[in-house]
């Protein structure tokens, strides 16, 4: 990730949950990081048990780079057990937040939806989330980090930030607890959210905005309750007249066997 | 007493010189309005202020041993005395203060508790304010022009000095701090407290600091001073906890400290109240304080809650329905007397909108029956006769070695005569509360 500032900062604080995390599904065999100008890296856990990368850049800079290469081993399994580094328990994925509590529209599409449910937690989820993906088409620019999953789901349209929020009240509703999720898929580009419900014990992934079962192609990041939870970057600068751009780029390839 | 009553032109007027303000935002633009003082004290006598203080010590004491619960083992909610979902859906509850263990165990340091005296005689307990509460500043400036107006009153009464709430909040600092300063951080002067923290920095000798003045490196937290920086062991903020740090929180606070809550979590420093404290006063947790202090101190809580039903429970939900007329409905995000309805005031559509409200999100709701309190004697306008209104006690409770009850308190009445809701933010005024030494 790179920010350019139109003028140079100083103090610039930054917070980043950007490293994927050791789960049965994925394994981390190697990681690297850069952060320029050069400071001391902090990390830290947050409240969900993902990893927070932190620190602060004093000097006058334009530029700021952080960089994380590394290797990570999927495809030992399709789920996650459940763990909870806080001992909470479901409840926290169970109630909606400011982002996913559904309104008029989601409980009309949810009344629509319901009665064509199958029994079965993972059927759920597969059949939400056909349905959301179906329903919410992708259209980049007709929302924003703001917007809820009520207001997506009366646009029809938004990101895979909107699509997730959408099918994580959807399934809230449904009595199964769900959790957004943010993480990197094969090829290049920006990260990607998802949605993880839990089924009897174990998190499942599904990707509604492509319609596909969360496989080995997927390296996780982060999850939470929502959208805020998982905010890869998180910052504040000193210099009111500064402007400032963000680009962050992506790249996953598979390794050689 | 009333020798006061002539004075009190001049007292207000000195309160409007002083700065005695309260600042409301209403549509989007700041006003600042007089706070209007009343000259008639409440007067609370010795054997009954006895009675609350230890009542209140017990409260704040379990909501103190709650919170470090409830971001720590979470025992209350294990053992199925509090619903998870009311913890942990409330808006108070931060996740990013899990495993969080603050100075000395203690989260919320400065807690107002708000009362009022029923016709029965009984104090009932109407909400417990463990965030930023405010208001201790007005009736220690309000009782020094009193005691300067007519010095002969407080020789001849045996009313309970309150100029030591200073000594009792430095101390409190003083006991949690990790090393350093102890500086009052406010979020400036559009605030609508930003007069008692200037003066409570004034009377404790502590540095009054805005967000800028502090600076955040390797997770410790310095003031910048002109002599270098100099390293911070407490802060009593007064900003709320969404605007303490965009790392942590809004991300788009331009009030807040980069980097202070990761300071905090590392027991670099002091932060009161700790973020977080939210989850305890919530509207919908109040119904569980008195089982608290059964679970955390195996005694009978002696504190009186109003009676209060939670729409969430079927039996409860039921009993709302079917009195809605004769109680009140709180929401439970609301605060400052607003999302505050008496069902018997609702029109028919309303009513209606409100009743279906209960029955989607029973969670956001409680209902309490409408408490009969006494009202109060204020003088009328022409500054002459007595009129009754209705009145509520906020008392500040500090917790630091001791958990100490300040001898006074913020009366605060409605100038409404058909109003209940006593808020300064609804235009209410406020009375000296005195406490009889014998």
């Amino acid at each position: 990730m790179a920010l350019h500032f139109s003028k140079a900062v100083e103090d610039q604080f930054f917070s980043m949950i950007c490293l994927p995390v050791d789960t049965a599904r994925q394994k981390v065999l190697e990681l690297n990081t850069l952060v320029q100008p050069e400071t001391v890296l902090n990390e830290d856990t947050d409240g969900f048990g993902n990893r927070k990368l932190y620190g602060c850049v004093r000097e006058p800079h334009r530029e700021f780079l952080l960089r994380t290469e590394g290797a990570v081993e999927t495809g030992s399994a399709l789920y996650e057990e459940w763990q909870d580094p806080a001992d909470i328990g479901l409840v926290r994925y169970q109630v909606p937040t400011d982002l996913t509590a559904p309104g008029p529209v989601l409980q009309e599409l949810f009344r629509e939806w319901a009665a064509g449910a199958p029994e079965d937690p993972y059927g759920k989820l597969l059949y939400y989330g056909r349905l959301t993906g179906e329903r919410i088409r992708y259209v980049p620019g007709t929302t924003d980090s703001r917007t809820t999953a009520e207001q997506a789901a009366a646009l029809e349209s938004g990101v895979c930030q909107d699509i997730a929020h959408v099918l994580i009240a959807l399934l809230r509703m449904a009595g199964m607890p769900a959790r957004y999720t943010v993480g990197l898929i094969p090829g290049e580009g920006e990260s990607h959210a998802w949605v993880e419900a839990n089924c009897r014990g174990y998190w499942y992934g599904f990707d509604p905005t492509n319609q596909l079962l969360v496989d080995e192609g997927y390296i996780k990041i982060s999850h939470g309750r929502d959208y805020r939870d998982c905010m890869i970057s998180r910052g504040i600068f000193k210099n009111p007249y500064a402007l400032q751009t963000m680009e962050v780029s992506v790249s996953v390839a598979q390794a050689e066997e | 007493m009333q020798e006061l009553n002539k004075h009190v032109k001049s007292i207000n007027h000195l309160l409007e010189r002083y700065g005695v303000r309260f600042g409301i935002y209403k549509n989007g633009t700041f006003k600042e309005q007089l706070f209007p003082f009343d000259p008639i004290p409440r007067v609370i006598e010795h054997e009954e202020w006895v009675e609350l203080e230890e009542g209140l010590i017990q409260r704040v004491t379990a909501l103190n041993m709650f919170l470090k619960d409830i971001y720590g083992e979470k025992k209350i909610v294990k053992d199925g005395v509090i619903p998870p979902e009311f913890v942990f859906s409330s808006s108070g509850y931060l996740a990013a203060c899990e495993g969080m263990v603050t100075p000395k165990g203690i989260a919320s340091h400065i807690s107002g508790i708000d009362l009022v005296k029923g016709n029965d005689g009984v104090w009932y307990i109407l909400e417990d304010n463990l965030r930023i509460p405010s208001g201790a500043s007005y009736p220690l400036i309000a009782r020094d022009l009193c005691r300067t107006a007519s010095p002969a009153t407080f020789a001849h009464t045996p009313v309970e000095d309150n100029r030591d709430y200073a000594e009792m909040l430095f101390e409190t600092m003083n006991y949690v701090n990790t090393g350093g300063l102890n500086v009052i951080l406010t979020p400036g002067r559009y605030n609508a407290a930003f007069f008692e923290h200037s003066y409570l920095a004034e009377k404790t000798g502590t540095v009054l600091v805005y967000n800028t003045d502090l600076i955040v490196e390797n997770d410790v937290v310095y003031l910048k001073t002109a002599a270098g920086n100099q390293r911070v062991g407490a802060i009593y903020r007064r900003t709320s906890d969404e605007y303490l740090d965009p790392l942590a929180f809004n991300p788009e606070s331009l009030i807040g400290v980069p980097g202070l809550f990761q300071a905090m979590k590392k027991g670099n420093v002091a932060v009161l109240n700790a973020p977080g404290n939210g989850v305890a006063d919530d509207k919908g947790i109040y119904y569980f304080v008195p089982k608290m202090v059964e679970y955390y101190l195996g005694e009978e809580c002696k504190t009186h809650n109003a009676p209060t039903y939670l729409p969430y429970y079927e039996e409860d939900r039921k009993y709302v329905l079917d009195n809605f007329d004769n109680l009140v409905i709180k929401d439970v995000a609301e605060a400052g007397g607003y999302g505050v309805v008496f069902g018997s005031t609702l029109t028919a559509e309303k009513k209606a909108d409100f009743i279906h409200a209960i029955k989607t999100e029973p969670r956001r709701f409680i209902a309490q029956e409408i408490i009969d309190f006494q009202d109060l004697d204020i003088l009328d306008e022409d500054g002459v006769t007595p009129v009754p209104r209705k009145a509520d006690l906020r008392a500040f409770v500090l917790a630091g070695e001791t958990v100490r009850v300040w001898k006074s308190g913020l009366t605060r009445f409605s100038r409404d005569p058909n109003s209940s809701i006593v808020n300064s933010s609804q235009g209410g005024g406020f009375k000296d509360t005195w406490v009889l030494s014998r």
